[in-house]
């Protein structure tokens, strides 16, 4: 067995028996269930419905401000006009300086209740990494590919096709895997506050009637997806390889 | 008729002078090297007259109508593609190319990506890639700098018989005193 995933379930039985051991030591369901009590709750969601139904509907959410925020976030970096950029930092700059929740407090009164908030959040929490990697990856061509150009014109289409889509990859794709792994839980908890659907709901939903087993469900649903989508873009190649014991 | 004329070009990089003053003129047809130290500043003349970088001062006239052709000094291929494919993004002659191939039995190194070749295939495939687009100012920068002497026979040999049956001008710089300049230039420079 490697050394890497003898390490891996040491871990998880370690954190397990801790897990056990806490909820026995506070003896409260309400606020730290049992683990095995967690773990039956949560493969139970895999057949609950309403449960399948809210994670489409937030990972529509997620993926429709992971879109507008790397399609809006391309065009724009692809204007190298520096006024234009230092415009664009100080917007940034004030997404970035705000807190998360004044976002969706904002969006709340600006678009109400519903998906509009938390496609709204998600993209401002998205767009600045996107719209700055484009930015910097064509700010920083070299100059002799832009030399090579100049002496030997190639078209338009090939330009964007076998030059630029080539190039910006490997500056756009790891940021697009961080953003698309964040977008999930951006999502959720603007719908936490702002929705009465997706898994944000249903964290609400279930604090307010103290359903804690269905929280750490959720919550454990949230971090299977993070993990799954983190492992995905490993094997593709656009995130680096964790540290490997 | 003149296609290059150069008067007073001066040419600073952080304050530290590159070209100070260049005179030059080179008539259709002429073949004219340019030797000189490192540093002297041999690769921004060309690279000036090429329109890759602005003078400080100075005049740079090219006369309409000039089409010119680049070797750059350090050879610059696209990574993700491979040989095959960098020559064929920017070739417009494709009959040329092919001749230069097999003139240079390139065939087996086609499928290769640019970091699986030595410096010196670079340097051959940027000097094929320069004869495959149209020209008639030829700008060469150092050429047959990595070349082995097989090789650098040649291209030599090609570049001549290139340059007799057309009018094309050539400004080729030279770091070394080498025979070939003399073979090839109808005037050697040296620039201080």
């Amino acid at each position: 067995m490697k050394n890497s995933l003898r390490f891996k379930i040491t871990f998880w039985i370690i954190f397990f028996l801790f897990w056990y051991l806490m909820g026995k030591r506070i003896n409260s369901p309400t606020i730290f269930p049992y683990p095995h009590k967690v773990l039956l709750k949560t493969i139970s969601l895999l057949s609950d419905t309403e449960f399948l139904y809210n994670l489409g509907i937030t990972a529509i959410r997620s993926l429709v401000g992971l879109f507008l925020a790397f399609f809006i976030g391309f065009i724009l970096g692809n204007i190298k006009n520096e006024k234009f950029y230092v415009g664009i930092r100080n917007i940034i700059d004030i997404f970035q300086s705000n807190p998360l929740i004044i976002w969706i407090t904002l969006a709340l009164l600006w678009f109400g209740f519903g998906s509009k908030t938390v496609i709204f959040t998600t993209f401002i929490m998205l767009f600045p990494n996107l719209y700055l990697s484009v930015y910097y990856a064509l700010k920083n061509i070299p100059t002799e590919y832009i030399e090579l150009f100049k002496i030997y014109p190639i078209s338009k289409k090939n330009y964007i096709t076998k030059f630029l889509i080539p190039y910006i990859k490997p500056f756009i794709l790891p940021v697009l895997a961080n953003s698309t792994i964040s977008s999930f839980k951006i999502s959720a908890m603007a719908e936490f506050f702002a929705t009465n659907n997706g898994i944000g709901f249903l964290l609400s939903y279930a604090k307010t009637f103290l359903n804690t087993e269905y929280i750490y469900a959720i919550s454990i649903y949230l971090f299977i997806i993070s993990k799954f989508l983190e492992y995905i873009f490993r094997k593709m190649n656009i995130l680096k390889e964790d540290l490997k014991l | 008729m003149t296609v290059i004329n150069i008067i007073n070009l001066k040419k600073s990089f952080n304050d530290k002078k590159v070209l100070n003053g260049v005179f030059l003129k080179l008539e259709e047809g002429e073949k004219i090297v340019i030797k000189g130290p490192n540093g002297c500043g041999k690769t921004t003349l060309l690279k000036i007259i090429a329109g890759l970088i602005n003078p400080d001062e100075g005049i740079v006239e090219i006369s309409p109508g000039t089409k010119i052709s680049f070797m750059f000094q350090n050879p610059i291929f696209l990574p993700w593609l491979n040989m095959e494919e960098n020559l064929n993004l920017t070739c417009k002659d494709p009959s040329k190319l092919k001749e230069l191939i097999d003139y240079f039995d390139l065939k087996d190194y086609l499928n290769l990506f640019p970091h699986q070749l030595s410096g010196g295939y670079l340097q051959i495939f940027s000097f094929v890639r320069t004869f495959t687009i149209p020209h008639n100012l030829l700008l060469l920068d150092e050429p047959f700098k990595s070349f082995d002497i097989n090789r650098k026979e040649k291209a030599k040999a090609f570049l001549k018989s290139h340059l007799d049956n057309k009018k094309i001008t050539l400004l080729m710089v030279s770091h070394q005193e080498d025979r070939e300049d003399k073979e090839i230039a109808d005037k050697i420079f040296n620039l201080f």
